[in-house]
């Protein structure tokens, strides 16, 4: 996988979103998202709409009696971004925690 | 908005959400009953060939296993706000309690079919319900795999 950037998926709250729903589900129900990632309806909307018009999100919106449900999945395009997008900040997670050694025992860490 | 590069924490925040996520995937209590029933049509299937005449014997049982599984399916996606589609050989998470499950359905099948012949029916009931046993198990590890799976982030790093 290229570890790439990607400007869609860059702030903290669609990261959560694609990362959630890249996890493995094929389609996550709107609440489940929405608790999962601890945001609000309105920025849950916001965001998802955001995505689905970048093409990375299919949305697909049903009723259960007059209840009515919202289901999110990764496309292939926004799949392929997600990943890309995580394995950079994997790589970059890495050479922090390389750069940074673990402080020795009864050692203070620097304020 | 809050910017990546600015949370080194971003990643460990996305598993801390990832595990809150798996965690709803827990089954309601009907589901593993659910499931009991669903298998214990497929194990009635060789009572059933032997006793009932033909026209009922095979498509209305497999028919009605199929609906349970289907149902199943639907509810948990519901109950969870999760679904993770009907989970075939090719489904990753819990392949191998799938795998298992599809050995000792055939194995409990051809015992159940040898001891009715024999008029050992006691014992093929037996068979048959330690099967079923079985199939919850299977369904419960299953479970296990795809909560997981999503802990871990479905290989998306």
């Amino acid at each position: 996988m290229t570890a790439k950037p990607d400007p869609l998926i860059h702030p903290i709250t669609r990261l959560s979103i694609c990362g959630l729903l890249a996890a493995g589900a094929d389609w996550v129900e709107f609440a489940a998202l929405r608790d999962a990632a601890g945001i609000s309806d309105s920025v849950l909307s916001k965001q998802s709409r955001v995505l689905e018009d970048a093409g990375y999100v299919e949305v697909r919106k049903g009723a259960v009696g007059r209840r009515p449900r919202t289901w999110f999945r990764l496309t292939a395009r926004g799949r392929q971004a997600v990943k890309g997008h995580l394995a950079l900040l994997a790589q970059l997670e890495e050479a922090v925690s390389t750069k940074t050694p673990a402080p020795a025992a009864g050692e203070t860490p620097p304020q | 908005m809050c910017d990546v590069a600015g949370d080194p924490a971003a990643l460990e925040r996305l598993r801390v959400q990832r595990g809150r996520l798996a965690d709803r995937m827990r089954p309601p209590w009907w589901y593993l009953t659910g499931v009991a029933i669903g298998w214990s049509l497929v194990f009635a299937f060789p009572f059933s060939s032997r006793y009932l005449p033909r026209a009922v014997s095979t498509w209305p049982i497999l028919v009605a296993a199929v609906a349970v599984a289907c149902l199943l399916q639907w509810g948990l996606a519901r109950a969870t706000g999760i679904s993770v589609g009907i989970p075939d050989l090719t489904y990753r998470p819990g392949r191998p309690a799938r795998v298992a499950m599809l050995v000792v359905s055939l194995a409990a099948i051809a015992t159940e079919r040898f001891l009715i012949d024999r008029g050992l029916l006691v014992a093929a009931v037996i068979v048959a319900a330690l099967a079923v046993v079985a199939g919850v198990v299977s369904a419960q590890v299953a479970l296990r795999g795809i909560r997981q799976d999503l802990r871990a982030g479905g290989g998306a790093a």
